[in-house]
């Protein structure tokens, strides 16, 4: 009686650790599947915001993760991950997003474009929070 | 002569070509600056001096502006 309890207990417990083991390594595959979709598309608009920084910019951004930008009116502004600083003497810091969602660098392509051709539009846009 | 316009999204960009001698192609372009347009994206071309220069629909030449990039909707944050 007790020799059958133990084999079905341990035949449960094993079935019940394939099932885991399977429903575990579904949720590894997916999860491993996003991360490499997202770092393709990073890898992606990296490649694409390289193509249009200047030579300085490109140094700045390789060496720093941002880039200084200078506007036809002769404002300085740092365009970094996630925000955007004026670099004058208040140092005004500016929050401003892609909808929907693209990698970063495809961000900071058009936060750089928009305030090299309409400075305006971009203050009228962002939010500034110091 | 062959043009390429980038276009941002979630998978990075994805990119469209046309042929500056096929009208047929350079409609379908044209209907990827209206989209844009009806989504608030903003179009660009490369300056000369390294800058960008928006392009619309109207301003857009095929022959002439042959690489374009699409950037996101931007809203404050």
């Amino acid at each position: 009686m007790s020799a059958w309890l133990v084999v079905g207990t341990t035949a449960f417990v094993v079935a019940a650790l394939v099932v885991l083991a399977r429903l575990l390594a579904g949720t590894v595959r997916c999860a491993h599947r996003t991360l490499t979709r997202r770092r393709r598309a990073e890898l992606r608009a990296k490649a694409l915001l390289l193509s249009w920084l200047s030579p300085g910019q490109r140094s700045q951004y390789r060496a720093r993760g941002w880039f200084d930008v200078i506007t036809p009116t002769g404002s300085r502004y740092r365009v970094c991950p996630r925000k955007v600083v004026r670099m004058d003497a208040r140092r005004s810091a500016y929050c401003i997003e892609a909808t929907p969602w693209v990698p970063e660098a495809d961000q900071m392509l058009a936060k750089k474009l928009l305030l090299e051709t309409d400075e305006r539009r971009f203050l009228a846009t962002a939010y500034r929070y110091r | 002569m062959t043009g390429r316009i980038h276009i941002t999204n979630e998978q990075g960009d994805t990119t469209r070509t046309w042929d500056t001698a096929d009208p047929g192609t350079i409609r379908e372009i044209e209907e990827v600056f209206r989209e844009a347009q009806r989504a608030g994206r903003l179009v660009y071309r490369q300056a000369e001096n390294g800058k960008g220069e928006q392009v619309t629909l109207e301003t857009w030449d095929p022959v002439e502006h042959t690489e374009l990039t699409v950037t996101p909707r931007l809203v404050g944050g």
